[in-house]
C-alpha cells in the first residue's frame, strides 16, 4: 500500500510539499529582488537599500523550509564508504538509530530556535539594517521549519519502522 | 574543566564514528558540538543554537549558491549546453584528439556559469557521450577527459566551494573566484596538451574528425552556443570589472538563462519548477552541513580547542612547508571518503587559524583547497565525478572511469604544486581587480 494514501502518509506529504514551495518562492523572490536592485542601479541610480538584507533573510527561509522535503527524497550527504558495506538489516537498525539521533538535534533546535524567535518578539528587537524590520519575522523560519522537520522526521522513521517489521513479516502501513 | 586535548581527542573520536556509521554529515557535524557543548558547559549553552543557526544561514554571500544552481539547472534542463557542446566542436575538432578537447573545453567555459563540478560533468558528459560514441572515440579517453574536466566545475568562478570558504574564512568571494581563474587555464592547457600527446602516440583513440558541414553552417551551429557564452562573459566580466558582487552576477545569471531559455522557448514552466527543486534540494544539502559545522566550530572554540591547537602548533616550531604537506595528505586521504564541500567545512574550523597564524595567504590557500577538492572528486570510492559520468555512460565499470582519470589526477597534484612554488600563478590577478 502507498504510504501517500493514509491520512499520516497525506500530511508528511503536504509538510515536505510546503517546504519546498516556500523554498522555491523564497528562491524566486531573491532571484527578481537582486535583479531588480542591479537594473534599477544601473539604469536609474536608485537603490533598493534593503535588496542584501532581504535576500539574506529569503536564504533563511529556503534553507529552514526546505530541509522537510531533503529529508523526504533523501537528499543529505552521508559518508556511505562503511554504511554500504553493511548487511540491509544492519542497514536498516543504523540508519534508524542515526535518524533518531538526528532527530532529537532538530527537537533541540526547534525548542531553542522557537525561544530564540519569542526573545527577539518579546525584546523587540529590529534590524540594524536600512529595512529595521521586526527581526522575529524573518527569524520565525527557522523554528517553522525546524519543527516541519521534526514532524518529517517521526514519519521517516515510522517508515524505516515499517520497513524493520515489514522484513519481519509484520508489515504495518504508517 | 578538560583539557583542550582530551577535548578533541573525544569530539574527533565521536565525530569519525557518527560519520563511519553513515549518519548524515550535517548531523553528525551538529550533534558532536552539541555534544561537546554539554560536556564543557551543560545544558544552557544550548540557548545560542538559534543565534548560531540564525548567524550562519543570513548571509548574502552565501545567497549566491542557489542562484548558480539555479541557472545551472536551467541550462542543463533547457539544451541549451548541448547546443553549446556543438558549437564548440565546430572549432575544436582539428585538434589531435578532436572531440575530446571540446570536453575539456566545453567543461571550463561550462565552469564559467555554473559553480558546480557534478553539474559541470553532467551538462558536458550529457552532451558529449552518445556524440563521441557515435564516432567511435575510446571509452576510457573520453570519460576521463569528462570526470576530470567537470572538477574545473569549482576552479573556474564562479565556484559553490569558494563561496562557502570565503563566507567562512571572511574573505572577498570576488577575489577568490579571479584568483581560480589562471590555475584553471593551466589545468585547460595540461589536460589538452595531454590529449594532444595521447593521441599522437596512439591514432587508434580518436578518429580524424573531417567536417562535411558548409561554413555557413558551421558557423550557425558555433554561433548556437551563444546564450552559453554571453552568460559567461555576463558572470565574469560582471565580477571582474566591479560592476557586480558574485551574488548579484548570480542573481543576473539566473534570471538571463530564465528569460534566454523563454524566448528560445527551451524552457516551459514544469522545467523552471524541476529546476527550482533541484536548486533548493541541493542547498539545503550543502548549508545544512555547513550549520552544523557552525554548531561543531562553536563548541571547538567554546572548550577552547582551536586557541589551544594553534597555540601549541605555534610552539612546534613546523617549517611551514612541513604544515603544508601534511595539510595536502590529510586532503587526499579525506578525499577518499569525504565529499570536497563536507571535508572543507568539517576542517576548516581546525585549520584555518592555524593558516592565518602561519601567515598563509588566505586567497592563495582557497586556491590550493579548491584544488584539493577536485583531487577529491576523481579519488575513488567517493568521487563525485567518476559516479557522475559513471551514470551517463552506462554499462561502462567504475573501475574504467576510476583508471581513465589517474592521469588528470596527477596533472591536479602537479598544479596544485606549482600554486605553491609559485604563489603568483593564483595571487597575481586579483591585484588588478576594480572595486
Amino acid at each position: 500500500m502507498d504510504n501517500n494514501q493514509t491520512t499520516t502518509g497525506q500530511i508528511l506529504y503536504w509538510v515536505s510539499r510546503c517546504g519546498i514551495i516556500a523554498g522555491a518562492t523564497a528562491l524566486i523572490l531573491m532571484g527578481i529582488l537582486i535583479t531588480f536592485e542591479i537594473l534599477s542601479r544601473a539604469v536609474f541610480g536608485y537603490s533598493t537599500l534593503v535588496a542584501d538584507e532581504m535576500s539574506a533573510y529569503l536564504l533563511v527561509l529556503l534553507l529552514f523550509m526546505g530541509l522537510s522535503y531533503t529529508l523526504r527524497t533523501d537528499g543529505f550527504l552521508r559518508v556511505e564508504f562503511l554504511f554500504n558495506r553493511f548487511p540491509k538489516n544492519v542497514q536498516l537498525v543504523v540508519e534508524l538509530i542515526s535518524s533518531v539521533l538526528s532527530m532529537l538535534y532538530m527537537v533541540l533546535l526547534a525548542y531553542q530556535s522557537w525561544l530564540f524567535v519569542y526573545e527577539s518578539y518579546d525584546f523587540g528587537f529590529s534590524s540594524i539594517m536600512p529595512s529595521g524590520i521586526q527581526l522575529w519575522i524573518p527569524q520565525f523560519a527557522i523554528p517553522m521549519g525546524c519543527s516541519l522537520m521534526v514532524i518529517e522526521f517521526v514519519g521517516h522513521i515510522g517508515r524505516l519502522v515499517w520497513k524493520m517489521a515489514d522484513s519481519t513479516g509484520e508489515g504495518a502501513v504508517v | 574543566m578538560m583539557e583542550w586535548q582530551l577535548t578533541l581527542f573525544i569530539y574527533i573520536i565521536v565525530l569519525l564514528g557518527l560519520l563511519a556509521s553513515g549518519v548524515w554529515i550535517a548531523f553528525a557535524l551538529a550533534l558532536t558540538g552539541c555534544l561537546g557543548l554539554l560536556l564543557h558547559s551543560g545544558w544552557s549553552i544550548f540557548h545560542n543554537l538559534g543565534m548560531i543557526n540564525w548567524n550562519a544561514a543570513n548571509s548574502f554571500t552565501l545567497t549566491a549558491i542557489p542562484l548558480f544552481l539555479f541557472m545551472g539547472e536551467i541550462i542543463l534542463k533547457s539544451g541549451l549546453s548541448n547546443e553549446f557542446y556543438r558549437g564548440l566542436s565546430v572549432v575544436l575538432y582539428r585538434l589531435p584528439g578532436g572531440l575530446i578537447h571540446t570536453n575539456i573545453m566545453g567543461c571550463a567555459i561550462f565552469s564559467a556559469i555554473s559553480g558546480s563540478s557534478v553539474a559541470t560533468a553532467a551538462a558536458i558528459g550529457t552532451a558529449a557521450i552518445p556524440e563521441l560514441r557515435k564516432r567511435g572515440y575510446d571509452d576510457r579517453l573520453s570519460l576521463g577527459s569528462l570526470a576530470a574536466g567537470g572538477t574545473l566545475g569549482i576552479l573556474i568562478p564562479p565556484s559553490i566551494v569558494m563561496i562557502i570558504y570565503g563566507d567562512m574564512v571572511q574573505e572577498s568571494v570576488a577575489k577568490l573566484f579571479i584568483a581560480g581563474v589562471l590555475p584553471g587555464v593551466i589545468l585547460v592547457a595540461l589536460f589538452m596538451a595531454y590529449i594532444i600527446f595521447k593521441v599522437t602516440r596512439n591514432r587508434r583513440l580518436a578518429p580524424l574528425e573531417r567536417m562535411h558541414l558548409a561554413r555557413g553552417e558551421q558557423l550557425r551551429l558555433f554561433l548556437a552556443g551563444w546564450p552559453v557564452m554571453a552568460l559567461m562573459v555576463f558572470i565574469l566580466g560582471g565580477i571582474y570589472m566591479g560592476l557586480t558582487t558574485p551574488t548579484e552576477a548570480a542573481a543576473l545569471g539566473a534570471s538571463s538563462a530564465v528569460i534566454i531559455g523563454l524566448l528560445l522557448k527551451k524552457i516551459t514552466w514544469p522545467i523552471i519548477k524541476e529546476a527550482l527543486t533541484s536548486a533548493v534540494r541541493v542547498t539545503v544539502m550543502i548549508l545544512f552541513i555547513y550549520q552544523g559545522a557552525q554548531v561543531f566550530s562553536f563548541a571547538l572554540v567554546n572548550a577552547g580547542v582551536s586557541r589551544g591547537l594553534v597555540a601549541a602548533v605555534t610552539q612546534l616550531n613546523l617549517p611551514s612547508s612541513v604544515f603544508l604537506i601534511f595539510v595536502i595528505l590529510l586532503y587526499l586521504v579525506l578525499g577518499c571518503f569525504i565529499d570536497g564541500i563536507s571535508m572543507m567545512i568539517l576542517t576548516l574550523p581546525l585549520l584555518f587559524p592555524i593558516i592565518t597564524e602561519m601567515g598563509f595567504n588566505p586567497i592563495w590557500f582557497g586556491v590550493i583547497m579548491t584544488l584539493l577538492i577536485e583531487m577529491g572528486q576523481i579519488t575513488p570510492p567517493m568521487g563525485v565525478n567518476l559516479f557522475t559520468i559513471h551514470g551517463i555512460a552506462g554499462g561502462i565499470p567504475i573501475s574504467e572511469v576510476v583508471m581513465a582519470c589517474i592521469p588528470y589526477w596527477v596533472m591536479l597534484l602537479a598544479t596544485v604544486l606549482l600554486i605553491i612554488l609559485i604563489p603568483e600563478l593564483a595571487v597575481w590577478l586579483p591585484q588588478f581587480m576594480l572595486e
